[in-house]
This record gives structure tokens, sequence and C-alpha cells, in this order.
């Protein structure tokens, strides 16, 4: 094959740079959320100053995946990878060496710049250097670094923060993504389609306050509630600006971001099946843990343990998926995949506080497979009818989409999860009158809290499920 | 065997209807594994939730008790209030073949008794435990290797004790060691009848009684 300026190239040294690039950046999205009640000693500062390393980091992914289209129709792969990596590292090497919190905040959300550029651009180049046919199979190789890697950062932290210390979390990816940035040097090449347009800081400031306002009024629900002034003000404003970045980019013949693949509806419905599952996962990903070492007791390891088998056989299953995509076309592995996902969550929404640990394992395995079986192929299959320039809109517009709808998914859960709680524990006079059933009562109340969070999840795997059900059959139908 | 069911259940369904050449073989093997997937996890949910496949069985056990007082003019049972608690406590006593002190359990599923017998000799610690146990056969050859093998469901324990014996809260019995000790003190220089000095016990005993419990 040859690139943009007609040089040969390697396609698999190339993919391989790509995958192990963005697994090193992918790792680091979970990793931090283990290391929080350390940082909130070392630091002297609140829960909630703290989570802003994971807020304000998908705050950045969601301003910076908008514009990624853009930056990968005007710059050639080489010019943004690079770019991305030497964000990721520069930010790493500032958290690493952070004097006080501001900085390992600063260098997280540097990160974050270079994070929401890899997830969308890799995504992108799988799409456009495999012709259709081998779609699948390829989305099935990027699934292992895109789902399996976040997975896996709970228990890498745990092992982390057991033997070193929270520097280390930084530390230790910075030579692995040294390496991965000499090796770009090499073996990325310009293989995507280019076609400069003039920046249009209009639509980029838009988009920016629109979804950079929506997902910050999501991530304060867990805080303050639905009705504190910063959640509806952020989600109203994000809607607004979101509505006017539309209204701007819809009649457009270049647009910044091309809204109007929306209207394409294997485009549109395959992409909310992705997300919605997206959400699920997530939204399941946050609660079980808080359950686990809640109800359970159990320290953040040992929960990351817990989840580890279901991680590895995502990875597994999203290999073969992605070629039985490529062999049988979408609908049925969405709606095998989707079903999967409900009736392994279906447990889950009736948990008791002796639960064998063993039923959770094997329970959040039939879901991760059933996640496994819907993601990656049916990526693939929201691609079916784009071409050229459309590759790198659709996965734009469809990554923006599945990370707005998992923000909006774990503000759903952590709320229902609090007001649930909160309603059932018990006064609290009874702690001195009655210490051991006011024990009794507040486990019950969290327990509550859970069966309802995690029903409000099968809803979300019912709704995925019906969705499924209008995935293009076989690609040879559509041909 | 539960889990490895739901397994054979889940690539059955896999394998099934994505693997299969023929629509029949896809539907026979895929339907199965789906039927076989949902009972094995349905299954789970009941024995979790509902002891599917468990019976309760009852255990009682019997040891002799010893007072934690080490006098034998009066032996006492010591209970612990938890914080201001009037219903829930914990007791404080001492095998007579160890030295060691006991205490009851500090959770809801424990009830405890005291019970004074005029016809009882010697202070016993009746326990009576009610666990969930599996079924023979059939449910205990699925649910092996579970983990959930002796869940407990109530334990009672009862203290039957001689009429000799006084049960004091934990701060009641400090005082009245105090005030025993000050009493012994006096004694040294007037000399009491066994009647004086069972009368004068008496006395503390009833005023320990009246002292603040927790």
């Amino acid at each position: 094959m040859t690139d943009n300026n007609g040089k040969p190239f390697n396609r698999n040294l190339l993919m391989v740079t790509l995958l192990l690039g963005t697994f090193c950046t992918a790792l680091t999205t979970n990793m931090l959320v283990t290391a929080y009640p350390t940082l909130m000693k070392e630091f002297a500062i609140s829960s909630a100053t703290v989570q802003w390393l994971t807020t304000g980091f998908l705050l950045i992914m969601g301003i910076m995946i908008p514009i990624s289209a853009w930056l990968i129709n005007n710059f050639s792969l080489r010019k943004i990878y690079l770019a991305a990596l030497i964000f990721f590292l520069g930010g790493l090497l500032i958290s690493y060496t952070a004097p006080n919190f501001n900085l390992v905040l600063t260098g997280r959300l540097i990160q974050a710049i270079g994070v929401g550029i890899t997830f969308p651009t890799i995504q992108t180049v799988l799409l456009v250097i495999f012709p259709p046919e081998k779609r699948g199979t390829m989305m099935g190789l990027g699934g292992i670094v895109i789902g399996l890697a976040p997975a896996l950062g709970p228990t890498v932290s745990g092992l982390i923060l057991d033997h070193l210390t929270w520097r280390d979390l930084f530390g230790v990816m910075v030579i692995p993504v040294a390496v991965v940035l000499l090796l770009s040097l090499f073996w990325i090449r310009p293989v995507l389609p280019l076609k400069k347009s003039k920046i249009d800081m209009g639509a980029i400031i838009l988009s920016t306050i629109g979804f950079g306002a929506l997902l910050f009024g999501f991530s304060e629900v867990g805080e303050t509630g639905w009705g504190s002034i910063n959640v509806i003000g952020g989600i109203l404003i994000g809607l607004l600006f979101i509505g006017l970045f539309v209204h701007r980019e819809w009649p457009q013949k270049n647009p910044f971001l091309n809204v109007k693949l929306l209207t394409i509806p294997s485009f549109t419905i395959a992409s909310l099946v992705t997300a919605i599952s997206n959400m699920t996962m997530i939204g399941v990903q946050v609660v079980l843990p808080m359950y686990l070492q809640d109800v359970r007791g159990i320290t953040p390891l040992h929960s990351g343990l817990i989840i580890l088998p279901g991680a590895l056989i995502y990875g597994v299953v999203s290999l073969i998926s992605g070629n039985l995509y490529d062999r049988m076309g979408g609908r049925r592995l969405a709606m095998m995949g989707t079903f999967l996902l409900t009736l392994g969550i279906l447990p889950f929404a009736m948990l008791t506080q002796s639960t064998p640990f063993v039923y959770v394992i094997c329970e959040y395995i039939i879901l991760m497979t059933g996640v496994a079986l819907v993601t990656m192929p049916i990526t693939a299959a929201s691609s079916i009818d784009l071409t050229g320039l459309q590759l790198s809109h659709g996965t734009a517009v469809n990554s923006t989409m599945r990370q707005v709808m998992t923000s909006m998914g774990t503000a759903i859960l952590g709320s229902v999860l609090t007001n649930v709680t909160n309603s059932h524990t018990p006064a609290p006079h009874l702690l001195q009158s009655a210490p051991l059933l006011y024990q009794a009562k507040t486990y019950q109340a969290g327990m509550a809290g859970f069966h309802a969070a995690f029903l409000v999840a099968v809803v979300f795997g019912i709704v995925d499920f019906i969705c499924a059900c209008f995935i293009k059959g076989h690609r040879q139908e559509v041909r | 065997m539960i889990l490895i069911i739901l397994f054979i259940g889940l690539i059955a369904f896999i394998v099934g209807l994505l693997f299969l050449d023929t629509p029949k073989s896809q539907w026979t093997v895929g339907g199965l594994g789906l039927l076989v997937l949902s009972t094995a996890a349905l299954l789970m949910i009941g024995n979790d939730n509902w002891h599917w496949g468990m019976h309760q069985t009852t255990t009682t056990t019997t040891t002799k008790i010893t007072s934690v007082s080490g006098q034998t003019q009066l032996p006492l049972l010591v209970y612990q209030p938890l914080k201001k608690s009037t219903t829930e406590r914990v007791y404080i006593y001492q095998n007579r073949t160890s030295q060691k002190r006991q205490l009851t359990q500090a959770n809801l599923k424990t009830t405890n008794k005291v019970l004074y017998q005029s016809t009882a000799t010697q202070a016993k610690l009746v326990t009576t435990t009610k666990k969930w146990r599996y079924n023979q056969g059939l449910w205990r050859w699925l649910f092996e290797n579970t983990g959930k093998h002796h869940e407990l469901i109530a334990r009672t324990n009862t203290f039957i004790l001689p009429t000799t014996w006084t049960t004091l809260s934990y701060a009641q019995s400090q005082w009245l060691k105090t005030q025993v000790t000050s009493a012994l003190k006096d004694q040294a220089t007037t000399t009491l009848t066994a009647q004086q000095q069972a009368a004068a016990l008496a006395t503390l005993v009833a005023k320990a009684k009246a002292v603040k419990s927790d």
C-alpha cells in the first residue's frame, strides 16, 4: 500500500504503533480512581476536588472529540498522532513531578487532550485503511485497546499503589509512551485523505461551550443532585449551545462536524446502540465496585480483580465478534449482545449482602461478553453507508454521542443510588438507641440503592435491545 | 457446577447462533443454550435471594460457664449495652474449662436471653443456631464450590442461671467492685457474722442495679 505521498508503507506496523499508543493512553482513563484516598491525604483535599482528575479529564476529552474530525481532515495523521502523544507524555511528566494538586490536575488535563485525539483517530484510521469487508475484524482489534485497557486500569493501579507511590501511576507510563513516540516517527505515515478547510473558530467555540457545559452539568449530579444550579445551568447552557452548533453546521457544504450524518438511519441506529451499550457498561463499572467495597468491605484492588476476568473475556470476544461481523453482518450480533448485556445485569439488581463473589465474577463475564459482541462490530456497522471523508466525521459524531450518553448514564445511576439510599437511611438517633438495628438498616438502605441503580441499568439494557432490533442486517443485502 | 452449566449454556448460545451452518442447527443449539443459560442464571438468583435448594437446620450446644467476678459469694453475669441501647447488649462470660473471657456476638441475628432457674445448680449457656444448609443430592451437587454453605439465620443464646447469680452491666459491676473492696477494708476493724455479711452484700447489689447501666 502507499500513503498520501505515493510512498509504500507497512500497514501492520502502522496498526501496531497506533494500537500500542492508544492502549497506553486508554489504560490511564480509569487508573486514578483507586488512588483518590491516597491523593486526598497527600494534598489534604476533599473528595469533590479529587474527582476532577476524572471529571476534568472526561470534560476535555468530550471537547476534543467533536474537533477531531476537523483535525484529521486538515493535518496529516503523522502530525496529529505525534502531537497527541507529545501532549500525553508532557502531561504525564507534569503530573509525575507535580509538587501540588493543581499541577497534578493540569498534567492530567493535558493528557486528556492527547487521549481525546487518539481515540477517534484510531477508529477513523481502522475504517479508512481497511476495505469494508475487513472493518469488523480490525475494529475487534481496536476493541482490545479501547475496551480492555480502561477495564484493566483499576487493577493495574491497585497493584502499583500496593508496591509503589501514586506518582508511579504516571511514572510507569512514561517509558512505554516514549517508546511508542519513537516508533511513530518511523511507522506512522500520512494515510488518511486530507481535505483542508479553514478553521471555523465559531464552531469550535460553540461546540466547546456546548459539550463542555453539558458534560459538566452531568458530572455535578453526583455531588449536588439534579436540582442544583450547576446541573440545571450546565445542561441547559450545554443544550442551547449544542443547538446553536447544529443550527450553524446543518446547512454548510463543508461543515466543521457533519451532523447531517444523523439523517442516515443505519448510522444513527448503530451509533445509538453502541452508545447505550457503553453507557450501561461504564455505569455498571462505576456502581459495582461501590457495592463490593462499601457493602462487602473488600479493597479496591480486590474489587478490580473481581471485574478482571470479565475485562479479559471482553478482549477475547471482541476479536472474534469483529471477525464474525465481517461474515454475517451486525444485526444478530447486536441482538445477542444486548440480550446478554441485560441478562448479565439482571442478577446485580438482586444482589444480597452475601452473594458469593464467584456469582458476581460470572455474571460480569456474561455482561462483558454481551458488550463485546455489540460494541466494536456495531461501530463498524455504523460505517456501512459512509464513505471517504464521512468516515472521520462519523467517528467524531458517534464518539461524541457515546461520550455524552456515558456521562449522562453514570450521572443517572449515581443519583438513583444516592437518592434511594438516602431515602432508606435510618434516623440518626437510632445509632445511639439501637446501634445494631441502625447498622442493619444502613446496609438495607445501601442495598435498596444498589438494587434501584442496577434496575435502571437493566432498563438501559432493554432499550438497547429494542434499538438493536432495528440494525441493518447482512452487509451483502445492503450492497 | 451451576457455574459450569451457566458457561455451557453461554457457549452453546454463542456458538450455536454464530458458528453453525444451517438455520435448523443454529436455532436448536443456540435455543437450547439460551434455555440452559437463563435457567442457570435464574437458579443462581433464586438460590441467592430465596435460598432455593436449601433447608434450615437447628443445632443446640450447651456450655458450662463460670462467673467473671472470680468470687464464689457473688457470681456475676456481666453485659455491656451497645452505645445507649436498652435492648442491644453483648454478654461477657467465661467457660468453665478456660480462663479466657467470651463475648456473645453483636449482630441482629443473635438474641440473648437470661433465665433464672431455682432448680439449676450450674450456670449454663445454651446456644441454638439456625443455619441454611443445602438439600442433599441434586441441589448440593449444583451449588458445590459456590461458597455460602453455612449461612446463619438466627442464633439464640440462653443463659440459664441459678438464683444465686446476679446480672449486672459492666459499669454496675465496676461500681460494685469498688464498694466491696472498701467494705472489705472496713471489715478488717469490725467483724461481722456470715449473715450480716450476706445482708450487706445484698444491699450493695441492690444499689448496684440502680446505677446507670452504660
